[in-house]
């Protein structure tokens, strides 16, 4: 069995669901929707990814409310049999009251597609306020 | 990509907790991890090392459940009082985890005392 060593402790739900995800950049790039847990060889549950999106976030709320936001993503998605979108923990830097992670976007395919093509096209959609 | 025996933190919330005697000591209302040895890009691998098991979540989701410190000290002593029965469940006394029925066996009878995370 992976022994557990001294260093921060997490409640996951308490101090992780829900945190903001930033990147490199300082950008938000989305949420903590759900963890996902592997079982690994010896047993040990390890915390391998972050998941992130509607696909993630809608089974946590069940009932016919988690179903439609499911329903809602998988129709508006491209795959025929989407998945959330998956951060590995490798990704990420540091746990605080946000998550900083490693990767310069999480965005989906399409968000980024409506960045280059509508957002960045917008007067002053590249100044920065701060 | 998803490995094969993946589940989601979400699965084994709201899990019942019961002991081999068929008693149920509540539902996991959160799950503690804790860094390893092996490390993984920047960081400690994370492992589940343990459970917040209760009956009650009012006031959970903020901490108030299992945090001294944290203040108004009249919303966490009414919060605590409500949450008296909740428990820690260290993870080497949980025996099973049955995904499909969502029910985590225990193979002790008593929780211990909840604690805080000392996430920072």
């Amino acid at each position: 069995m992976t022994a557990s060593v001294p260093g921060p402790r997490y409640d996951a739900a308490l101090n992780l669901l829900d945190r903001q995800l930033v990147d490199t950049d300082g950008r938000l790039v989305g949420k903590v929707d759900d963890l996902e847990i592997a079982v690994d060889a010896s047993g040990a549950f390890r915390v391998s990814a972050i998941l992130v999106g509607p696909g993630a976030l809608g089974p946590r709320f069940g009932g016919r409310i988690g179903d439609w936001i499911v329903a809602v993503w998988a129709r508006l998605h491209r795959d025929e049999r989407p998945i959330p979108r998956r951060l590995p923990m490798a990704e990420v830097v540091s746990v605080e009251s946000a998550v900083h992670v490693t990767r310069r976007t999480t965005k989906s395919a399409g968000e980024v597609w409506l960045d280059e093509h509508v957002i960045d096209r917008i007067p002053g959609a590249g100044h920065d306020p701060g | 990509m998803t490995p094969a025996s993946a589940h989601r933190l979400s699965e084994l919330l709201g899990c019942r907790v019961v002991t081999r005697q068929g008693q149920v000591l509540g539902v996991v209302k959160d799950v503690r991890i804790a860094p390893t040895v092996a490390v993984t890009g920047h960081r400690a691998e994370l492992i589940v090392v343990g459970l917040i098991v209760g009956n009650r979540h009012t006031g959970a989701f903020l901490g108030y459940d299992r945090q001294e410190e944290q203040g108004p000290w009249l919303v966490r002593t009414i919060v605590q009082r409500l949450h008296k029965d909740s428990g820690y469940l260290p993870w080497d006394q949980v025996s099973e985890v049955d995904w499909s029925d969502g029910v985590v066996h225990s193979s002790t009878d008593t929780l211990d005392p909840l604690t805080h995370a000392n996430a920072t």
